[in-house]
């Protein structure tokens, strides 16, 4: 019998070794970081105000003693130094990397800034970005999530981003002013050598002629762990990570997060949040990483607790990710394709591998939706009357375009 | 000659039939969620694990054949679950506490799950958690296979009883610390599960400051009736552990109802199935008539 339970254990010990395949800590990791004091891995987070204030962040692998950005006002020639508020070393052992984060505030709206970033005197390249406007002029954002595997599709997607962004600066486009990431950056939100690889390709959404392009990071079920504070300057030990801004005085964003409580605090706070955001402003949007009308998955536990809010305070668009798919819903009321309903679109596609829609679903079935299954990234152009909405494809061809068009001042009133 | 004779009390006894009984319902309800959850949600860390790019660990095979696979799977899990219920073997038992120990596999490879936020732990020890989450729906079926195998020589070895024993045993306390430490960290999956419980039971959903407050109190008494169960054997510890099994697993029903929900149950009935065995186990081991144990032993 002795014998027989040796097999059965040796057996099982077989199979689990050869159910290992790579083991997770021998995965991809092509990082590379400079020495010491080289500013690299830049980033700017918008999060409050991006009118006025935004959060420049880079990395070193040494943790130096001096870190500030030169900051110059476009039209001027004098740069005003600002030094990193917050500085330390990610959580994580390898590879041995610190943050810097400096908050920008009282910055000038529509305005373009110059900056260069300083580590012990060792400079970055000079770059730019510009400041949303405070007037009411058409703007566009683009929405992506999911980049944690496909990594040549992350390089090549984010690339593309860049692109797209210095086009729409040329005559006669609407300025694409930032990115809203609806999360899984990476693989495993606690290991520092993928978020280092992910910040080292997120350098290649920087335009050859050095604009940054901004990001409003949503926390993806992958981002868990303290690094994704520290990749995107929240406070310590912070498990909200939900956040409302405006992208000009019209467009409201409200980032939640579906990987905290979804019922608890953070239903009091959309609910008081849409509240107040809706009467003041012609566009409502939300973006979070797991779907309440997912394309492939069931629905998360936010369907029964911030869809009736949406559809309540008459929210204009939602943004999803988490599939690995491309989707837009038709616009949904009481489960039910109602005009004045909520679209939904998104999925995710900034990299990872694309699965099939299950388009049987009644809210994916066309005409009245659209679904597909490839790299991409959704781009919402708001203007006075209506969003337009264009999902572009790696290689930057269009897939879907569709108008929403403004609510009515009686939708717009909060109940 | 002694041993055989208590060996053959035990298996004679009707607590004994409750043990083994105890387990194969616990293994077949635990088939029943499965299947459910393969073969009807369809979504599973199985599925990620071959869908996804090698670059990230993943076995790279197509989504239609994952599907494909994660499918079969689901229907001969079910196929096996009523095995067990006719007469539990090696060739369903075996392959059951595989998928298991594959979908803890899946798990840890994909990162699904939990992820524990002790920074002071390495990373790669993070990723294996859904191993110790899982280890009491890993050793259901195991437990089950050491205790009742089909064409064994009867009576069973009392060093294979109390292999069953001890293993169970170490899987339901790895159980209860995994979820102890998601308990005492406030894993939002749960302070959800309370809050909405609360509304739908009582009315009145809890705030979040007190179900955290709550799941404080869990997760500690969690941690220490994992301690306390492998230390000094108070079968009331296992009592306990049996009841707190069922009442988490049925949460999912009361949070998110029976129809979305019934699976989630269903797969976590080993929470529930495993001490209560061992507790019967135990309860049998006290009440063996005298004259069936072994005098040596004693000595």
């Amino acid at each position: 019998m002795r014998s027989q339970n040796k097999q059965l254990f040796l057996g099982l010990y077989a199979l689990f070794v050869a159910l290992g395949l790579t083991p997770p800590w021998l995965a991809a990791n092509d990082s590379v970081l400079a020495d010491g004091a080289q500013p690299v891995q830049w980033r700017l987070i918008w999060k409050e105000d991006p009118a006025r204030t935004a959060t420049l962040s880079w990395n070193t692998s040494a943790a130096g003693t001096s870190h500030q950005v030169h900051l110059r006002e476009e039209g001027t020639d004098e740069a005003m130094l600002v030094a990193a508020q917050r500085n330390g070393r990610y959580t994580g052992e390898s590879p041995e990397l610190y943050y810097h984060h400096t908050e920008l505030t009282n910055l000038k709206p529509g305005t373009v800034y110059h900056v260069v970033l300083e580590s012990d005197g060792t400079k970055s390249p000079e770059m730019f970005f510009v400041t949303a406007p405070a007037e009411d002029v058409p703007v566009s954002i683009m929405f992506g999530a999911d980049s944690r595997s496909g990594l040549e599709e992350r390089r090549q997607m984010n690339a593309m981003l860049a692109s797209m962004v210095a086009e729409s600066y040329q005559a006669g486009r609407v300025p694409i002013l930032a990115l809203a990431h609806g999360g899984d950056y990476i693989r495993s939100g606690t290991q520092l050598d993928q978020w280092s690889v992910w910040m080292t390709d997120h350098e290649l959404t920087v335009g050859p002629d050095g604009r940054l392009l901004p990001i409003i990071p949503a926390r993806g079920n992958h981002d868990m762990g303290e690094p994704f504070n520290e990749v995107f300057a929240f406070p310590a030990q912070e498990q909200t990570n939900y956040y409302a801004l405006n992208i000009g005085p019209q467009v409201r964003l409200v980032t939640l997060n579906t990987e905290t409580s979804v019922a608890g605090d953070q239903t009091d706070w959309l609910k008081a949040e849409l509240e107040t955001s809706r009467p003041a402003n012609r566009w409502l949007l939300a973006q979070y990483h797991k779907p309440a009308f997912p394309a492939v998955k069931p629905p998360w536990i936010n369907l029964t607790h911030w869809v009736p809010l949406f559809e309540r305070y008459n929210v204009d668009l939602v943004c999803e990710g988490d599939g690995h798919n491309i989707k837009r819903t038709p616009p949904i009321r009481n489960f039910a394709i109602d005009p004045t309903g909520v679209v939904y679109i998104g999925e995710g596609g900034l990299g990872v591998g694309q699965r099939t829609p299950k388009t049987d679903r009644w809210y994916l079935r066309p005409p009245h939706a659209k679904t597909g299954s490839e790299h991409h990234v959704q781009l919402l152009t708001f203007d006075e009357q209506k969003i337009t909405y264009r999902v572009i494809l790696l290689g930057g061809k269009l897939f879907d375009e569709h108008h929403l068009p403004a609510r009515t001042p009686e939708q717009r009133q909060a109940p | 000659m002694a041993t055989m004779t208590r060996d053959k009390t035990i298996e004679s006894s009707k607590l004994w039939q409750a043990i083994v009984w105890t387990l194969r319902i616990t293994v077949v309800v635990q088939c029943l969620g499965n299947w459910r959850w393969l073969a009807q949600i369809g979504e599973s860390p199985l599925l990620s694990l071959i869908v996804e790019p090698r670059d990230v660990c993943g076995l790279a095979w197509s989504e239609a054949t994952g599907l494909t696979i994660q499918q079969s799977a689901g229907w001969l899990v079910l196929l096996a679950g009523f095995f067990v219920m006719l007469r539990p073997c090696a060739a369903v038992l075996g392959p059951l506490c595989l998928l298991q120990l594959l979908f803890a596999v899946a798990m840890w490879h994909t990162h699904s799950g939990y992820t524990p936020q002790a920074s002071w732990l390495p990373p790669q020890f993070i990723a294996l958690f859904p191993l110790a989450t899982q280890s009491a729906r890993i050793a259901a079926p195991l437990a089950l296979l050491l205790l009742d195998p089909w064409r064994a020589k009867r009576p069973l070895s009392e060093s294979r009883i109390r292999l069953a024993c001890h293993l169970s045993l170490v899987a339901i306390a790895l159980t209860f610390f995994a979820h102890g430490i998601e308990a005492l960290e406030h894993n939002a999956e749960f302070v959800d599960l309370l809050i909405v419980s609360s509304s739908r039971l009582l009315g009145n959903a809890l705030p979040q400051a007190n179900c955290e407050t709550l799941l404080t109190i869990i997760g500690g008494l969690d941690l220490l009736v994992a301690v306390a169960c492998l230390v000094p054997r108070f079968r009331s510890i296992l009592w306990w552990m049996a009841f707190w099994g069922a009442v988490t697993a049925l949460s999912r029903i009361t949070a998110f109802g029976w129809e979305s929900a019934w699976h989630a149950a269903a797969t976590r009935f080993p929470h529930l199935g495993l001490p209560l065995a061992v507790v019967l186990h135990w309860h049998l081991v006290r009440w063996i008539p005298p004259e069936a144990v072994d005098p040596t032993e004693s000595a």
